[in-house]
């Protein structure tokens, strides 16, 4: 090659620089990818080998006060098909044949929804049972995709629905007690970063990095789930009898102010609801919150109290009832029309005379009936904890749109609007010995946090316990003072009132339509339980003393022997030693 | 003549030292090279058997929230009311008689611990006060 002796050729010159400026062209472009965008493609790197996944907290459980599950997740699969994975027809086809039977769809139905999009995922199922999601998963099949999530069950099915309200298809709830203890069930997602090969698969011993989910808190309500049950089918049986268009039942704890069972309708039904499918929202919402109605006769109690309580009156106290009061041209009568004479205010109560109400308002005054109306909490919410509660409507006498006559009709309960746990915690302070309980249905949360007991909270006495126990016992002279009341409960001491309300509508009144109402508690010494029955628009009877007492007097003696509440001493028989 | 003169043993000795290193070394390296891949085989394996693992573990899990909603499900209502009514022939009581007894009620657990809160697991357990002292010691 060398042509004399020590001389290079040219050629290999050449070869040489043409080698090493490929050379120092690599270097230089190693540099730059190296050194000058370092971080750009470290990043891009990093995108490409590292995965994130975030994974789903199990849903805390509801349970009822005894411990039973009202609402439980259970493991579940959602599975998707990549479109672009499906182009083959044959393939798509016995693919789609294999999966019809675990999906109960037919084939046809998935490969028109696969191909109904050029793009993206068709979603196969969502909420499958984890044991069918595994087995599909396990086929292999190219482009499913399996998200694991959780669904909720329902042990005791439709009971509670309206209460227990649901969660959407991200578990995230939507309604109800669902919604409302969203943060305390929700718990917290995890995630993970790890290293992954080409198929997606963590690569062993990788690197990996994350946070493990915080699963929810198990909630505890103060239901009880059989009390639940007894009281919804008893509202449902007295609808369909009334052929009303709806109702309400609550029953409490008087002297803690638990609620027990809640119950309203119409509603919704959780093993049914199908939230893909256009339904009315007013189903959704628990009536006995966020439902205002005038509370008719049971607000004399309340006005009873507010005299009583001042020094105004006792249960012996007497006044005249010529049968109608006149008030700014405007003659109001009682309910029934009749024309009493001297009554005693106990009488007032037993016949529910509007012309008493109205007369003890006249000794209160507007400033001190509307004080005690709002100690009893009316015109606030209850804080009970429960989505959507209203506070009700009262204008007192310093606001616009008032006229004595409104004093005249509240004192009756007409012209005041409330909910029925208003009215119910209102009644309850009557039967407790004076104070106003807030009203509450989580008992505890047991979480990872640990446990958070709640207790009862005393909001303020709006009356003393002499005068509870005066209006009390008069209340159990409505019951038990007249003949055959509907009320009554063999073997316990009942004080109720009822109230008998005209449905007010956009202008004026319906005539043709009322609310029929009872407010009760037992026994009187030492209630256990305090009920408010509403039927709404009972079509064949508009009287709560015929329609919404009865219902009392069927639930009480059943929750009260279920409580174990032990009856009057003659009702008791004696075990033989 | 001199330059030819050599102890041709040497130069063999040294060759075949030289060999003899080279071979060893060659080996050495082979070994660890097959070591590496005998661990990194090993790590794989492992790491499957893990991924094996876990998924039996979410498949377990699934399994016993399966459970605990199933014995919720059987302690219904309806089902109690079902088994009463179809299997017992029980009906609604029609007439009761308040009865006073002294004994008390006999204590129940119906749901899982988990989900009642009940915090009492050593006294259920039957661990007795030796016993707990003996497995809080470090070599027990």
């Amino acid at each position: 090659m060398s042509g004399r002796r020590g001389r290079v050729s040219w050629r290999l010159i050449v070869l040489a620089l043409l080698f090493a400026g490929g050379a120092a062209g690599l270097v230089v472009r190693l540099a730059y990818l190296q050194i000058v965008h370092r971080e750009h493609y470290a990043v891009e790197a990093e995108q490409q080998h590292l995965s994130e996944q975030t994974i789903r907290p199990t849903r805390g459980t509801i349970l009822d006060r005894g411990g039973y599950p009202l609402a439980i997740s259970l493991d579940a699969y959602d599975l998707y098909i990549e479109r672009r994975a499906w182009q083959s027809r044959a393939s798509a086809r016995s693919w789609a044949e294999t999966l019809a039977p675990l999906v109960s769809k037919s084939a046809d139905d998935i490969l028109a929804g696969v191909a109904a999009e050029p793009e993206g995922d068709y979603t196969l199922a969502l909420g499958l049972d984890y044991n069918r999601g595994r087995s599909i998963v396990d086929l292999g099949l190219p482009g499913l995709k399996a998200v694991p999530t959780t669904r909720r069950s329902y042990p005791e099915g439709d009971l509670a629905s309206g209460l227990l309200g649901f969660v959407g298809r991200d578990q995230v709830g939507l309604a109800g007690l669902e919604a409302d203890l969203q943060s305390e069930l929700a718990g917290t997602p995890g995630d993970l970063y790890f290293e992954r090969d080409s198929l997606g698969t963590p690569i062993p011993f990788g690197s990996q990095r994350g946070r493990p989910p915080i699963p929810g808190g198990d909630v505890r309500l103060t239901i009880d789930r059989y009390i639940q049950r007894l009281v919804e089918e008893e509202l449902d049986r007295r609808i369909e009898k009334h052929a009303a268009s709806g109702g309400t039942i609550i029953v409490m704890d008087p002297m803690t102010g638990a609620i027990l069972a809640m119950a309203s309708r119409p509603s919704f039904r959780l093993t049914v609801l199908d939230l893909s499918k256009e339904m009315d929202p007013a189903l959704f919402r628990n009536r006995a919150v966020t439902d205002v109605y005038e509370p008719g006769s049971v607000m004399k109690v309340i006005t009873m109290a507010a005299a009583v309580d001042l020094g105004l009156v006792n249960a012996n106290t007497t006044y005249y009832d010529a049968g109608y009061v006149s008030i700014g041209g405007i003659t109001i009568e009682n309910w029934d029309f009749s024309v009493n004479g001297t009554q005693t205010t106990t009488q007032l109560l037993q016949k529910s005379l509007n012309t008493g109400a109205i007369w003890l308002t006249s000794l209160l005054g507007a400033e001190d009936f509307y004080r005690y109306v709002q100690r009893f909490g009316f015109g606030a919410v209850t804080n009970s904890g429960l989505g959507g509660e209203a506070d009700g409507l009262v204008r007192t006498s310093d606001e616009e749109g008032w006229y004595p006559i409104d004093l005249a009709t509240n004192s009756f309960g007409q012209g005041i609007a409330a909910t029925p746990i208003q009215i119910l915690t209102a009644v309850a302070a009557i039967a407790n010995g004076g104070k106003l309980m807030q009203p509450y249905i989580v008992q505890e949360v047991v979480g990872p946090q640990g446990r958070r007991v709640y207790e009862p909270v005393v909001v303020r006495q709006p009356i003393s316990g002499a005068t509870a126990q005066t209006v009390a016992q008069m209340m159990n002279e409505v019951v038990e003072g007249v003949p055959y009341h509907l009320a009554r409960v063999p073997g316990y001491h009942v004080a109720g009132k009822t109230g008998t309300t005209i449905v007010s509508i956009p202008g004026g009144y319906d005539l043709n339509s009322t609310i029929a109402s009872f407010v009760g508690f037992a026994p009187l010494e030492h209630p256990r339980i305090i009920m408010l029955v509403k039927i709404d628009q009972p079509q064949d009877d508009p009287l709560g003393g015929r329609v919404a007492a009865p219902v009392f007097g069927a639930l009480a003696p059943e929750i009260l022997a279920y409580l174990n509440v032990k009856p009057d001493a003659t009702e008791l028989v004696q075990q033989e030693p | 003549m001199s330059a030819i003169d050599r102890p041709l043993a040497r130069t063999s000795f040294r060759l075949w030292s030289l060999r003899r290193i080279l071979a060893l070394a060659f080996g050495a390296v082979a070994l660890l090279g097959l070591l590496q891949v005998i661990e990194t085989s090993d790590a794989t394996s492992t790491g499957y058997t893990i991924r094996r693992l876990d998924q039996e573990r979410l498949d377990l899990a699934a399994q016993v929230h399966g459970l605990e909603a199933e014995v919720a499900s059987l302690t219904s209502l309806e089902r109690v009311e079902r088994e009463a009514r179809g299997r017992l022939g029980m009906v609604p009581a029609e007439n009761v008689l308040y009865l006073e007894v002294d004994t008390p009620p006999p204590r129940q657990q119906p749901v899982p611990r988990r989900l009642s809160g009940s915090d009492d697991s050593a006294a259920e357990s039957g661990t007795s006060w030796w016993q707990a002292l003996l497995k809080a010691l470090p070599f027990y």
